[in-house]
């Protein structure tokens, strides 16, 4: 048999930029751009709409004039609508830091999410897979139960902002720890950075079941409400500590976005690319230890946001990164704000666990998610 | 590092405050504006109840359920992780809540919109329940009311101490906590458990710890109590007397073994509100095999 | 030029290549081939900066490759790995935009994109550009990602050279495609690219390479012309198979012809289907035969002559 080449004669590199007839590029970048455009635009207008509500509805009426006219007078801008000094307590020092919080909280959970989706390649990773969830966990469980031993009265009052601090410091001491694991010679495997989470994140469990075990009632009562999640501890003076690393992440995470795609070709591919693969990896671990860790010792431990943001992206805009990275910044916090009007209005006066509400949504979504994947043959390709 | 300077100073002020508010001068002696109260834990809710306010009452907790009208008022769910907003909406005037009442970074948001907010202490003592009532009376304008109170519970305790001392026997207790049969826990040293046990003229079978412990079968065997108290809804959660017979252990006790369950109200029990007497009387009535027959299960 | 110089990598106790030197100069297409395990791809990770020899110098248009900043090294070298793991809906063309990655800043331009398009051209997958990647079929998936190779090292640099580093890249292609890849890496090489390519086929490499280099167990064993290296002995010592050496009835190159009556081993040579049939078939007639053994016999002699 002799060998014949294909019919249509290969042309070399110089030959096709001799006469490149771009066929599908032109149009193929202006998709890009606008399909980038619309999406992120879309996303915007979907937050704008929830920070609305979080604003206008809560157990206190305030209606959207007197919102408005509150915001107002608080810029110096007289409007038409009367308000009483309580109402405008409520929106600006209950409600506001609340949705603020709850978006950077969301945004950052979604932003690690994707962080981590990208960095495993693996569409189950999200942020507690490197341990800063449990290690968080671990330091606020010790802190609750231990805590009134260690601090003795004061640890009422203390608690407030010793809680976070620990959790905070947990969560990055965890992330530490699992990443040292996984680093040999400068190079950190990550599979073995997997494993190593996993491990972690079990020692962390037993140290958790130990200091459940030995809680009393009221802590016991604490420790179910802290793993629940809210973002009803929101001041100004919380939202001041935990902003800048919240909005940092978010806003640093972009920067990651074409490494992270060309490291979805594999290891090696990016490092051919020109991709320096170690430093993306230790960033990467970096910003979500900080924002999650953030995250978590500010609103205790809310689940499923920074799983499945990325995915429902990914279900609608494809992998790339430069969107999805943005994208879940903006979507993770609208649907935390959503998840939190509905936290605080089911029940009112009273208020449910965020947790709940995004366990609630998010695991139905993802079995859902689970059984598309088994029912189409070429499953949901990440 | 800012965050621990930041958290540091905060923490300073609110002690400060804090310290201002639990203190006893000042705001215990004026009566407040009492038009609109909310009261956060069992005791404080059934005490203001007592005092004839339940009128003036908005917003409870969840572990507000005696007397049944204070049911029917919305709750804010549970005391210590109190909604800023939500008790805010009830737009009250006074805050009444046990201490460890919280966060407290929401009672410093309820206190900046202008309600008046009082932390009372909440020692498992008679002493401390009387001067509990007599505060809230105080703060209510309702002193004499208070003061019948503490006298009627005075009365009733020393009801219960004749009865005792007629009993001449102080039977070994052992206090289970219980969430179902998968969560058991017994009431060691320190324990408001204790302290009502004491009350009712018996002794705690366990001395070996602080506070609550898993149960295990040999610790309840080897503590050998010749009763077994229990809140009412946990003696449930196990089904019932014979449920907790059933249980590795119980039976070998002489408690067991005579089936003396005492099974009594959570908040009667554990309240320390103003019907301590009637409990402690209740209670002393049930613990003593001499004063009951020994058939006597829950209530 | 793009030197690798008495290279020896060790990982703990396996030596995986000892003291083996290959030069890959622009204008010519090196090709290694030697048997599995010989060391092939560990010298291409050594070549592209992936792997740190533990003794050695590689040196990348007269500097130490360490020196050039990964991305420098990334504008002027492209990699074809052996088999990639994307399962990433990208479209077909997008996949390709990803080897203009060490070129842009910010968002690609429109020339990224046209390069894109050429790039996919050459390797005749242009009507897929829109194709979702992960639907591909292995060899067009192989393809795909030679274009993105070629996307990247597409212009010139203003000083120096430009290389590519092929691993096996006709292992999943049918014959015609095979021919097709390899003839693309002869024009680029003949349009002044440094082309490393590492092959099974010995017939591959000896119609498109100027330079062979022979790895047995990480051993360089002999390097030069096809037509030099390829002798029946050198490929006997090396793949212990039997072998006819042949001139190629069209081509000025050598063709090797599996003589393997009885060898115990499969043929190692692999890629062309309808060979391996025809000579499985041929070689079974005489399996156990007299012929077989007498041929090995042969070749033993001629090698120690």
């Amino acid at each position: 048999m002799e060998p014949t080449l294909v019919s249509d004669k290969p042309r070399t590199a110089d030959e096709a930029e001799a006469s490149p007839r771009p066929q599908y590029a032109d149009r193929m970048q202006e998709r890009h751009r606008c399909r980038s455009r619309f999406v992120l635009g879309g996303l915007v207008v979907l937050l704008g709409v929830a920070v609305g509500a979080g604003l206008a509805v809560g157990a206190v009426g305030i209606s959207p004039g007197q919102v408005l006219a509150i915001l107002g007078d608080r810029v110096g801008v007289s409007l038409p609508w009367e308000f009483e000094r309580r109402q405008a307590l409520v929106l600006t020092s209950i409600r506001l830091p609340r949705v603020l919080l709850a978006i950077g909280v969301g945004g950052g959970l979604a932003v690690s999410g994707a962080l981590m989706q990208g960095l495993f390649r693996n569409p189950l990773a999200d942020p507690s897979l490197i341990g800063v969830s449990s290690g968080a966990a671990l330091a606020a469980v010790v802190t609750i139960v231990l805590g009134s031993t260690v601090f003795g009265a004061w640890s009422d009052v203390l608690g407030a902002f010793l809680l976070p601090a620990a959790a905070f410091t947990g969560g990055v001491v965890a992330t530490f720890i699992v990443y040292r694991l996984a680093t040999r010679e400068g190079q950190t495997s990550v599979t073995t950075m997997l494993l190593a989470g996993i491990a972690i994140n079990a020692l962390a469990a037993a140290g958790t079941g130990l200091m459940i075990f030995i809680a009393d009632d009221d802590q016991l009562r604490d420790l179910t409400f802290w793993t629940l999640g809210s973002v009803g501890g929101a001041t100004w003076t919380r939202l001041a500590v935990v902003g800048p690393c919240l909005l940092g992440g978010m806003l640093a995470a972009p920067l990651l976005a074409r490494p992270l795609n060309a490291l979805l070709l594999g290891e090696s591919e990016a490092g051919h690319l020109g991709i320096r693969t170690e430093q993306v990896k230790k960033v990467v671990i970096t910003l979500a230890a900080l924002v999650v860790g953030a995250a978590v010792a500010v609103s205790g431990v809310i689940g499923f946001i920074g799983l499945v943001v990325p995915h429902l992206l990914r279900l609608a805009v494809g992998p790339d990164h430069r969107i999805l990275i943005p994208g879940s910044a903006l979507l993770g916090g609208g649907l935390l704000l959503g998840a939190d009007l509905l936290a605080r209005t089911i029940v009112a006066p009273a208020e449910l666990p965020i947790g709940i509400v995004t366990a609630l949504v998010g695991a139905p979504f993802f079995l859902w998610l689970l059984l598309r994947d088994r029912n189409r043959g070429t499953g949901y390709s990440f | 590092m800012p965050m621990s300077l930041h958290s540091l100073l905060c923490a300073v002020a609110i002690l400060v405050l804090a310290g201002a508010l639990t203190a006893p001068p000042a705001d215990a002696q004026s009566a407040a504006d009492t038009s609109r109260i909310v009261t956060l834990g069992g005791s404080i809710t059934e005490t203001v109840y007592a005092l004839a306010a339940g009128r003036q009452v908005v917003g409870v907790d969840a572990s507000s359920v005696y007397p049944a009208a204070a049911t029917e008022k919305p709750s804010v769910g549970y005391f210590r992780r109190l909604p800023a907003e939500g008790v805010l909406s009830l737009n009250p005037t006074l805050v009444l809540a046990l201490e460890g009442t919280g966060p407290p970074s929401v009672l410093d948001q309820v206190r900046s919109a202008g309600v008046e907010v009082h932390l009372l202490p909440d020692p498992a003592t008679v002493a401390g329940t009387k001067e509990k009532i007599r505060r809230i009376g105080r703060l209510l304008g309702r002193e004499a009311k208070a003061d019948s109170l503490v006298q009627q519970m005075e009365r009733d305790l020393a009801e219960a101490r004749d009865v005792r001392e007629a009993a001449n026997s102080t039977p070994r207790v052992l206090f289970i906590y219980a969430r179902g049969t998968g969560s058991m826990n017994v009431a060691g040293r320190g324990t408001s458990a204790e302290a009502m046990i004491e009350l009712a003229g018996a002794k705690n079978a366990i001395s070996g710890f602080e506070g609550f412990k898993p149960m295990t079968p040999e610790a309840v065997a080897s503590a050998e109590p010749d009763a077994i108290l229990m809140p009412s809804r946990g003696l449930e959660s196990v089904g019932g007397v014979d449920g907790l017979l059933d249980q590795p252990g119980i039976d070998l006790t002489p408690a067991g073994e005579n089936r003396r369950i005492v099974g009594m109200d959570d908040l009667l029990l554990l309240g320390f509100g103003p019907r301590l007497g009637t409990a402690v009387k209740r209670l002393t009535m049930k613990l003593h095999p001499d004063l009951t027959p020994p058939t006597s299960a829950s209530q | 030029m793009l030197i690798l110089h008495d290279i020896t990598v060790r990982i703990g106790d396996a030596t995986l290549i000892q003291n083996v030197s290959a030069d890959i100069r622009p204008g010519r297409l090196t090709a290694v081939v030697g048997p599995n395990g010989a060391g092939k791809t560990t010298l291409l990770r050594v070549a592209s900066g992936e792997m740190t020899p533990s003794s050695g110098s590689v040196r990348f248009d007269d500097r130490p490759l360490a020196s050039l900043p990964t991305r420098e090294q990334a504008r002027r070298r492209a990699v074809l790995p052996q088999h990639s793991r994307l399962r990433s809906s990208f479209c077909v063309l997008e996949v390709v935009l990803m080897g203009r990655t060490p070129h842009v800043e910010g968002a690609e331009s429109s020339r990224d994109w046209a390069v894109a398009e050429a790039a996919l051209d050459v390797v005749s997958m242009g009507d897929f550009a829109e194709r979702s990647f992960p639907t591909l079929s292995g060899g067009e998936a192989q393809r795909v990602h030679l274009a993105r190779a070629l996307a990247q090292i597409w212009d010139s640099p203003d000083d120096g050279n430009r290389y590519l580093l092929l691993d096996e890249p006709t292992a999943s292609l049918d014959l015609a495609h095979q021919h097709n890849v390899l003839h693309t890496a002869r024009s680029l090489a003949d349009a002044g690219t440094g082309v490393l390519a590492v092959l099974h086929d010995l017939n591959l490499a000896a119609q498109y390479a100027d330079r062979v280099l022979l790895l047995q167990e990480g051993n360089g064993v002999a390097s030069g012309p096809p037509a030099e290296v390829f002798t029946p002995e050198a490929i006997y010592r090396v793949f212990g198979l039997p072998v006819c050496v042949l001139a190629h009835p069209t081509q000025s190159c050598p063709l090797i012809v599996p003589d393997a009556g009885a060898s115990p081993e499969a043929p190692t040579l692999h890629g062309d289907g309808d060979w391996l049939k025809r000579s499985a078939g041929e070689t079974g007639n005489r399996r156990n035969g007299e012929t077989g053994n007498r041929r090995i016999g042969e070749a033993a002699n001629r090698r120690t002559e």
